[in-house]
């Protein structure tokens, strides 16, 4: 199948963007998500704008003293490659290897997989659990936390408005392990999991059981809580899934139950990969 | 989200270029003109190829800035300016790439058509690891986003490893070398992969001229419904539509789907290719819209409106089953049940012995419903000449002269006045037996009288493709207390979908499965009931494997239960009922001619080293790790033929010794990736005693060969070679006549060799050509063949195989298959009882396939079959909603297997020559179709032997096996 009419503008300035933006065209990156979805028409969109031209924006993963900020443009492939990321984030670096294939990731940019917004997204779970913040620009920019952008199934917080870039503090003690289960390697994921522990405490983020990725702040607070054992957490993982809030993604892959299931696995194996020093490069 | 901008104001084309291959290419593009069309068409760089529309395949990777993409998801208008490099643009002139190379020599391609795009991964991957060591699974991550049907990814690994000169290819015969004795047997590289690793490969979408008209065809929205209405007036209004066309508009311009069985006994539904009045599946035609471009042909078809009054729906074959006469639940009201074809049989005293048995093992065994899947998708380019009342058809089909058949049924156009061509295809596994939307453009192009073109898309294939398996079968089996088999019972019911027989073959898949589940075992008290039900799901295609899976798996899913159940090790109980001698009657009826299951059996077993393995599991089992280990011997049948059916007892074959001695093979075999060109041409050249160069083979055009039956069911080293050898006899019997004049002796003193023929006697030699040359031209046949039963060096051939019958015995039984190849599978799979993941650690296979023609493609049949069904059982699913509307509408959704399906797999042959002809070649093409699922099956019950767990289905998703551990008692 072949995408539905419609038209095309690439402008130069962020102005231009927004306001195509503002006159209902959808923003295209990479493309990897959006042509996809327009092929199988499940996205019919009148009018869209090539954000690639626009010199605001940029493809690099800028570094600065206390932030890795990852421009809207940067592919998976130059997250994978940047040394910034796989020496203090290489938790992303996993998240960005396990997404697609050579060519979706050739293409493909970072900040267009969160703002797709699939509940299953690697990106989107793996910096959720790193408390990324989203820089976004409409009629003014806005730095907007990463637990606040996600609002239900591939729907996001941004409306009319671009998010530019995406910004991770610089911690030399993080350690992170991000870990997906997919029935092959690469697959979409049926549940992912980030787990990312600095000197603020540990961040647990999961994709797949629910509407959108989510963090488990109540077992957050119990991992964070010093007198906690690991004896108690298999069962501390337990009890906060089989709370009835969890709202699984539906698909012939398996019931929400057993996704639920899968994610308590990927919760414990993440954690105990954690304590083993987590991702490495 | 906003609705597209279908009836806003029209979009402007606008001007764009690139470089490609380094060629500026400039076109006027609309914005939504993916990147992939602008290459095809535009470019004319064919060789990259659309599997999918989800970027899921890769078969359309190129390079874009030094960066391999998918142009499907690309627009070409994101693309201005860039510089693009295409399969095209790799070889340097008449000097492959490395990879090209690599591919050749370790038989890396098979049908093609995803070899572009994985040669484009591949040099991406060498560029970027030069000077860098790799490891396999850095191999596997670099293909990882392109699919190959075909291959088994095995081969292709090597190929990469190759390539980068860390690995040596297999042995192997480079074209234009000369083996030591016979052609047949040498590993000749194959002559068609040259074309293939090009990107050259003639595949019916690369055809195409100016004014051609696109196909784009309305499908249902319900599974089973009544047609209350359609509106096509919005349709119709769009610019650049020509034609749009109902089923009830259509119906007085055609006859039914032309059935490709119709056995005795079964129903056929007799629908038109374009449903009138009611839709039986999700996805079946109900309106065709025929347009200037292809995009605007689907735009317009997604302005047809139907209405539709519900009619309750089928998923489950147990339910469909049951549905009475008279019900709104009957697909076809004018059957009295949802049942297809019913096939029950009974030989010997089954009950006595069950009541006898000291042991009965009684299960219920079920495999899902998955299916064929070739990369390419269904492709038709239709040409009606009304001046000349003539239709020309480029089509990919596994059946170029049975589609000829069909359509000259449908539309009372003379055969004669009807060519199909058809050149390669990519991919076919049975899935292109049948012939039934490929009728919707010839309509058009009837109907028009102008060129008409439908490339099926992947979302078609989705919902409308054939699917394949989906059994639920009860299997019982009687002992006596030392595991001899006394009888056995299978009660089969199969899921046909809409229909396993008019629009596609599956029919004869189950009650093949019941025919040959004693199959390997001396059984002489059987009984089978087979039932084929209709249910509101895609047609019910012939797949790979053609049922033989179902035998294996029902009776060796039986007797691992009874090895369990008895205590005995589970090769005991097996080489205790193997059959031992040949030839030997099944007791359904086909003879298994010869063969060597017991010797296969203990050669897997060393092949193995199974002690250690099993040493292995146990100390794996003591450091909390599940392995578990299956071995089970399976027969193959070949060549079947079905009375009532396209399926013949017969291939014919023209051989041709041309004036300048060249050699002309035509046969009626299609080509479909399994290496006929190669094959044929080295049969020929052993027979004729000339080069294999000097040896052309010609298929799929109707008008240029012989009537032949066509690709199935693993026919060719029969059929086809066996009408090769009475061609050639026929054509050396004058070449001999001819060379006795020319050289002055008698025959008895001819010797040919390497295309010189000698004068034993006086040493006196010419070449093949000299001798053509004299007896077409210089001094000419009246001279030369003077003596000969035809004055030319050309004849035809045919096969026909002595062990068919179609008369039933006075017990009831028939031999549909004439020849059994076969041999025994292993696998070796570690479970992870948490997630209930399975990994395939290793796949053994000892076949038997008579004499080997070639053993690089042997081995990579087999290897390519193994994958498929390992694929079918871990992953690929075909489901259904409660509505039947199908859940997976992508290639990647549905489960294809990818190169990191593909486990570590070792082969080895046997050889017990073949009786069907003088070359003595069996059958080799569905091997690995037939045995995984159950080693698998197998393997995975071992593995969880401490949860006690029987392993009777054969969808073995995490999510079922976690299921089948946590319901165990131990879990």
């Amino acid at each position: 199948m072949r995408p539905a009419p419609f038209s095309y503008s690439k402008p130069e300035s962020l102005a231009q963007a927004l306001h195509a933006i503002a006159g209902g065209a959808m923003p295209l990156a990479g493309g990897q998500s959006l042509i996809q979805a327009m092929r199988l028409r499940t996205q019919e969109p009148f009018a869209v704008v090539d954000i690639n031209a626009v010199h605001e924006l940029s493809d690099r993963i800028e570094i600065t003293e206390h932030f890795v900020e990852i421009g809207a443009l940067c592919t998976h492939r130059q997250l994978i490659e940047s040394e910034v990321i796989r020496q203090e984030f290489p938790w992303l670096a996993k998240a960005a290897l396990d997404l697609g294939d050579v060519q979706v990731r050739n293409r493909g940019t970072v900040l267009g997989n969160v703002c797709w917004a699939d509940p299953r997204a690697n990106m989107a779970v793996a910096l959720l659990a790193s408390n990324a913040t989203i820089s976004v620009t409409g009629t003014k920019t806005e730095l907007i936390p990463i637990t606040e952008f996600f609002t239900g199934f591939r729907a996001t917080v941004l409306g009319p408005r671009l998010a530019t870039s995406i910004r991770l503090i610089r911690n030399s003690n993080s350690i992170g392990t991000y870990l997906e289960f997919a029935r092959q390697r690469q697959d979409l994921a049926l549940c992912n999991v980030c787990v990312v522990h600095d000197d603020h405490g540990t961040c647990v983020s999961v994709g797949g059981i629910h509407q959108r990725p989510i963090r488990l702040s109540a077992l957050e607070r119990i991992l964070n809580d010093p007198d906690s054992t690991i004896r108690d957490l298999h069962v501390q993982i337990q009890n906060t899934l089989s709370k009835p809030i969890f709202d699984p993604i539906i698909d012939h892959h398996g019931e929400p139950a057993y996704k639920l299931h899968l994610a308590a696995i990927l919760i414990e194996r993440a954690i105990s990969a954690c304590l083993k020093g987590g991702d490495r490069d | 989200m906003t609705k597209g901008n279908l009836n806003g104001d029209p979009i402007a084309a606008v001007g764009i270029a690139m470089l490609v291959n380094g060629k500026r290419i400039e076109a006027a593009v609309q914005p939504r003109t993916l990147l992939v069309d602008f290459l095809r068409n535009a470019a004319r760089a064919t060789g990259t190829r659309i599997g999918c529309e989800e970027g899921a395949c890769g078969a359309c990777t190129v390079e874009l800035d030094g960066r391999t993409i998918k142009s499907c998801l690309t627009l070409a208008i994101q693309a201005d300016g860039a510089a693009i490099t295409t399969i095209e643009g790799v070889a340097d002139g008449d000097l492959l790439d490395r990879v090209q190379r690599a591919f050749i020599e370790c038989h890396a391609v098979q049908c093609g058509y995803c070899t572009s795009g994985m040669i484009m991964s591949v040099r991406a991957f060498l560029s970027e690891y030069e000077g860098r060591d790799f490891t396999d699974d850095d191999i596997r991550q670099a293909i990882s986003g392109n699919y190959c049907r075909c291959t088994g990814y095995n081969n292709i690994i090597q190929a990469v490893n190759v390539a980068a000169g860390k690995a040596s290819p297999p042995a192997h015969l480079d074209a234009g070398e000369t083996p030591l004795d016979s052609w047949i047997g040498a590993p000749v590289v194959r002559r068609e992969d040259e074309r293939l690793v090009r990107g050259a490969g003639r595949y019916a979408d690369n055809y195409g001229t100016q004014g051609d008209l696109h196909l784009a065809i309305a499908r249902s929205e319900r599974a089973h419904a009544l047609i209350k209405s359609i509106d096509t007036s919005r349709a119709a209004a769009l610019p650049g539509v020509e034609l749009v066309l109902t089923g009830a508009q259509a119906q007085v311009h055609w006859q039914p789907i032309s059935p490709t069985m119709d056995l005795a006994g079964q129903n056929l539904p007799r629908r038109h290719a374009i449903a009138v009045d009611k839709v039986v599946f999700y996805g079946e035609p109900v309106a065709i819209v025929v347009a200037r471009d292809p995009y605007l042909a689907e735009d317009a078809a997604r302005q047809i409106k139907v209405e539709y009054a519900d009619l309750p729906v089928n998923t489950d074959s147990s339910l469909a089953v049951n549905v009475p006469a008279g019900s709104n639940a009957l697909l076809y009201p004018n059957w009295q049940s949802n049942v297809q074809i019913e096939y029950p049989f009974e030989i010997g005293d089954v009950d006595t012995m069950f009541a006898r048995a000291e042991l009965v093992v009684d299960e219920e065994i079920s495999s899902h419903r998955f299916g064929a899947m070739p990369m390419e998708t269904r492709m038709v380019h239709a040409d009606y000449n009304r001046a000349e009342q003539s239709l020309v058809v480029r089509a990919s089909t596994q059946v170029p002269h049975q589609m000829r058949v069909y359509i000259s049924q449908v539309f009372g156009i003379p055969e004669s006045r009807i060519r199909i061509v058809v050149g390669d295809v990519g991919g076919g596994f049975g899935a292109k037996l049948g012939v039934d939307t490929e009728l919707v453009p010839v309509l058009a192009s009837v109907l028009l009288g102008r060129p008409v073109k439908w490339f099926e898309s992947r979302s078609e294939w989705m919902s409308a493709g054939p699917g394949a398996r989906d059994y639920k079968v009860r299997s019982r089996a009687a002992f006596d207390s030392s595991g001899h088999l006394l009888a056995c019972e299978t009660d089969v019911l199969a899921d046909m979908g809409c229909d396993g027989s008019e629009r596609a073959a599956g029919l004869g898949m189950p009650l093949n499965g019941g025919n040959y589940a004693p199959g390997p075992y001396v059984v002489d008290h059987y009984r089978t009931r087979v039932r084929c039900v209709v249910t509101n799901k895609g047609p019910y295609g012939a797949y790979r494997g053609y049922g033989k899976d179902l035998a294996n798996m029902m009776m060796e899913r039986v007797l691992d239960q009874a090895a369990d159940r008895l205590e005995m090790d589970p090769l005991e109980i097996r080489r205790k009922n193997l059959l031992k001698s040949y030839p030997h009657q099944l007791c359904t009826g086909p003879i298994i001619e010869n063969g060597s299951l017991a010797e296969a059996l203990d050669r897997i077993v060393a092949m193995m080293d199974l002690p250690r393995l099993r040493d292995e599991q146990a100390a794996a089992f003591a450091a909390g790790r599940h392995i578990g280990i299956c071995v089970v011997p399976y027969i193959e049948p070949a060549g079947a033929t079905f009375p009532g059916s396209a399926f013949q007892n017969y291939e014919s074959v023209t051989v041709r010794v041309a004036a300048d001695g060249s050699v002309h093979v035509m046969t009626g075999i299609q080509n479909i990736g399994q290496g006929i060109e190669t094959a044929y041409a080295q049969v020929t050249a052993d027979l004729l005693g000339c080069h294999m160069r000097d040896v052309s083979i010609s298929w799929g055009d109707t008008t240029a060969i012989p009537f032949g039956s066509g690709t199935f069911s693993s026919r060719g080293a029969m059929f086809a070679v066996g009408a090769i050898i009475n061609a050639a006899e026929k054509v050396k019997q004058r070449m001999l006549l001819g060379a006795a004049v020319f050289l002055e002796c008698a025959v008895a003193d001819i010797t040919i060799s390497n295309s010189v023929i000698t004068n034993s006697l006086s040493g006196k030699t010419c070449t093949l050509a000299e001798l053509a040359y004299a007896c077409y031209v210089q001094p000419g046949a009246e001279i030369i063949l003077a003596d000969a039963d035809a004055p030319l060096l050309e004849a035809n051939g045919t096969y026909r195989h002595p062990q068919v019958s179609w008369k039933f015995d006075e017990l009831g039984r028939a031999r549909f298959y004439p020849a059994h190849s076969g041999g025994a599978a292993a696998a070796m799979v570690e479970v992870d009882t948490e997630t209930g993941q399975v990994d395939v650690k290793k796949i053994w296979m000892v076949a038997d396939h008579g004499v080997i023609l070639n053993p690089l493609i042997l081995s990579g049949q087999i290897k390519g079959g193994i994958v498929q069904q390992l694929g079918g059982t871990l992953f690929e699913s075909f489901e259904f909603d409660a509505k039947g509307i199908p859940c997976a509408k992508t290639m990647k959704d549905y489960g294809m297997p990818t190169v990191w399906a593909a486990p570590e797999i070792a082969i080895e042959h046997l050889v017990t020559k073949s009786p069907a002809t003088s070359i003595g070649a069996k059958g080799g093409g569905e091997d690995g179709c037939i045995a995984t699922t159950t080693v698998l099956m197998g393997a995975v019950e071992d593995a969880l032997r401490a949860y006690g767990v029987k392993v009777m289905d054969g969808q073995l998703t995490p999510s079922k096996i976690r299921a089948l551990i946590a319901n165990s008692s131990a879990d």
